[in-house]
C-alpha cells in the first residue's frame, strides 16, 4: 500500500478535443485500497475497519454534472468512466471524497470547437 | 452538515477505539444518524453501510432484495430502459466489470436523477448510487465492482419524473483453482 | 544380468526421468502467455492504456526514476539517463547473474541503490508484503521491454541456478506433494475448479493481481502456489526461488514481455 499522499489519480478526457454537443467520455482511475470492512485477521478475528472513497464529483466548469456514491462494493483501485456533453472549452475536475472527507483532486483540460468555426 | 458529520466520527472514533482496546471492536460498530445522510424516506437507512458499520459480513438475499423493493416503491417499472452489460462469469470476484446504461432523453424534465446498483448477494448489498445530470449527455458508466458470490446484479434506475427501470443481470463468481 | 545390476540400472532410469524435461515442456509454437488463460474482460483490461490498474505502479516507477535518493543524491536518470533507451530490452534478460550470485530484477535494483547511489535498498515496510516503490521500479524497467521476447541467459555461470531451478520445477512439495510441472506442464488448459491452469509463465510478471489488488511480483506468486500445495513458502528473494524464477523464465522464452499483465 502505497503512502497515503503518494496515492495516484488518473483522468482522461476521450477525445479531448470535441465539437460542441459531442459526447466525450471521462475515464477516471484513483490508486485507493477500498478496504471493505468486511475483512478480518484471523488471528485476532478484528475487522479492520472500512475505509474507502465514497465520493466521486465531476466538474465542469465549476459546475457538478456528475456524482457518484460509492459503498464497500467498488472495486479497489476504483475505475469509473462515464460521459459529458461538450458545451464549451474549459476544466474538468474530478474529485475523490473518502470516509475520512479528505478530497483528492485531477484536473484535465477540454477543447470544445463550435460548427461555425473551422476546425 | 459537514461538521455534524465530522463531530459525529470524531465521537464515533472515540468510542470504537474504547471498544477496540476493549477487543470488542465487532459488536460496536456504531449506528446512523438519521441527519446524517439523505434518506428519501427509505426505511432501511440502518441498513445502508456506514462508516462504522462493520458487524453485518454474511449476504442476507431477502434484505437485498427488500432493499430493491424499497426504493422502487411500488412503482412499475418501465421496460427496456436500462441495460447492464456484465460478464456471464467473473474472472475474479474482486473486480467484475460493469456497464450500466439508461435510455433517457437527458433532458432538465426528464433524466434518470438516481442510478442505483446493487448486487443481492453482497453482505452490502449497495454498490453505488450514480446521480446524472443533462449535461451528461449520455447516462452511462462503466466501473468494477467487487462480488461475494454468485448472484444477479440489479440497476434500479430512478427518472427525474418519477418514473423508475429496473434491469438485471445474473454474474457467476466462482472459486478459482486456488483458493 | 545381476539384480544389483538391474536394481542400478533402475535407479538410474528414474534419477533421469525426474531431470527429462525436454518430451514435456510446451515446444516453442505451443508457448501461451497467461493471457490466453484469462477471461476476454481481463485481457481487455491489460491491453486499456488507461484503466490498467499496474500502470499506476508504472507511473510512480517513472517518478520515482526521476527522484534523486541517497548519499550520493543521484537518480537512476542521473546515470541512466532516459529509460526507454538505457533500459530497452533489459527487463527480458533477469533473472541474471551479477557479480558471481543470480539475481532478479528488484534485487538488482536494490544493489544498485546501495552501491551506486548510496541509497538504502528498498524493503518491504510493515503492512505491506512487497516494497511498493521498488515493485513500481521492476514495473517500469519491465516496461521499457514490453513486447520484447524473454532472453535469459542459462549458459555459463548461469547454468548452476539453472540446473538448481529445473530441479525445484520437478521437485513435489508439500502436503499435496505437487511439482510446478505437474500442473503447468502436464495440465495446461485443464480446469483446476472453475479456472484454466495456465502454462506457468512469468513473462507479465509484474503483474496485477485481482485477488490481492495490487502489483505482485512473480515470487510472491510461488509463494502462493507454495501455499495452495500445502507447502512452506520461502521468503521471497530466496536464492531458491531465484533459480525457480531462472529456470521458468527460461521455459518461457521468446513470449513477450507483458508487464504490467492483469491475472488472477
Amino acid at each position: 500500500m502505497a503512502a497515503r499522499k503518494d496515492q495516484k489519480r488518473r483522468l482522461k478526457i476521450v477525445p479531448a478535443t470535441a465539437r460542441k454537443g459531442d459526447i466525450v467520455t471521462i475515464k477516471t482511475l484513483a490508486e485507493h485500497e477500498m478496504e471493505p470492512g468486511v475483512r478480518f485477521n484471523p488471528e485476532s478475528l478484528v475487522v479492520y475497519p472500512r475505509f474507502i472513497i465514497n465520493k466521486l464529483i465531476c466538474r465542469y466548469n465549476g459546475r457538478e454534472v456528475f456524482v457518484a456514491d460509492w459503498f464497500s462494493g467498488v472495486s479497489a483501485n476504483p475505475y469509473l468512466a462515464f460521459k459529458l456533453r461538450a458545451e464549451e472549452s474549459g476544466t474538468v475536475e474530478i474529485e475523490w471524497v473518502d470516509d475520512y472527507n479528505q478530497s483528492t483532486f485531477a484536473r484535465t483540460e477540454i477543447t470544445v470547437t463550435d460548427d461555425a468555426t473551422t476546425g | 452538515m459537514a461538521d455534524k458529520k465530522t463531530t459525529g466520527a470524531l465521537s464515533r472514533r472515540r468510542l470504537l477505539a474504547g471498544a477496540a482496546a476493549g477487543g470488542a471492536a465487532l459488536a460496536w460498530g456504531g449506528v446512523a444518524r438519521a441527519d446524517d445522510y439523505d434518506f428519501s424516506g427509505n426505511p432501511f437507512r440502518d441498513r445502508f453501510q456506514t462508516f462504522r458499520q462493520t458487524f453485518r459480513v454474511e449476504p442476507n438475499r431477502e434484505e437485498a432484495e427488500r432493499i430493491v423493493r424499497a426504493i422502487v416503491r411500488g412503482r412499475t417499472p418501465l421496460p427496456g430502459v436500462v441495460t447492464v452489460i456484465a460478464p456471464d462469469i467473473a474472472e475474479n470476484g474482486a473486480a467484475v466489470p460493469v456497464t450500466i446504461k439508461v435510455d433517457s432523453p437527458m433532458t432538465a424534465d426528464d433524466y434518470p436523477e438516481l442510478v442505483h446498483l446493487i448486487a443481492l448477494e453482497n453482505p452490502f448489498p449497495e454498490i453505488a448510487k450514480y446521480r446524472f445530470t443533462p449535461a451528461c449527455g449520455v447516462a452511462e458508466v462503466t466501473l468494477r465492482c467487487r462480488m461475494r458470490t454468485s448472484a444477479p446484479l440489479v440497476v434500479v434506475a430512478e427518472m427525474s419524473t418519477g418514473a423508475v427501470g429496473v434491469t438485471e443481470r445474473f454474474v457467476e463468481v466462482t472459486l478459482g483453482a486456488c483458493s | 544380468m545381476s539384480a544389483r545390476v538391474l536394481v542400478a540400472v533402475a535407479i538410474a532410469l528414474l534419477a533421469a526421468d525426474a531431470l527429462a524435461e525436454p518430451a514435456r515442456r510446451p515446444a516453442p509454437e505451443e508457448l501461451l502467455s497467461g493471457a490466453a488463460f484469462v477471461r476476454p474482460e481481463t485481457r481487455a483490461l491489460q491491453d486499456d492504456a488507461f484503466a490498467n490498474p499496474g500502470l499506476i505502479w508504472v507511473e510512480r516507477g517513472a517518478a520515482l526514476w526521476q527522484t534523486a535518493d541517497g548519499d550520493a543524491g543521484t537518480s537512476c536518470a542521473d546515470c541512466h539517463g532516459d529509460a526507454g533507451t538505457a533500459m530497452k530490452g533489459v527487463g527480458a534478460t533477469y533473472p541474471k547473474v551479477v557479480g558471481g550470485r543470480l539475481l532478479n530484477l528488484s534485487q538488482r535494483i536494490n544493489q544498485c541503490r546501495v552501491d551506486h547511489m548510496g541509497a538504502p535498498p528498498y524493503v518491504a515496510a510493515e503492512h505491506e508484503v512487497e516494497s511498493e516503490n521498488l515493485l513500481s521500479l521492476e514495473a517500469y524497467v519491465k516496461t521499457q521491454s514490453a513486447g520484447m521476447p524473454m532472453a535469459v541467459a542459462v549458459d555459463g555461470a548461469a547454468a548452476p541456478f539453472f540446473v538448481r531451478g529445473r530441479e525445484l520445477y520437478f521437485q513435489r512439495v508439500g502436503q499435496m506433494d505437487l511439482a510446478c510441472a505437474m500442473c503447468h506442464d502436464d495440465r495446461a488448459g485443464h480446469a483446476l475448479r472453475a479456472e484454466p491452469i495456465s502454462q506457468g509463465h512469468v513473462n507479465g510478471f509484474p503483474a496485477y493481481i485481482l485477488r490481492w489488488d495490487g502489483l505482485a511480483s512473480a515470487q510472491r506468486r510461488f509463494r502462493f502456489c507454495n501455499e495452495q500445495a500445502r507447502a512452506e513458502p520461502l521468503a521471497i528473494g530466496h536464492d531458491d526461488y531465484n533459480a525457480l524464477e531462472l529456470y521458468v523464465a527460461w521455459r518461457g522464452a521468446t513470449l513477450p514481455v507483458e508487464s504490467p499483465a492483469v491475472r488472477r
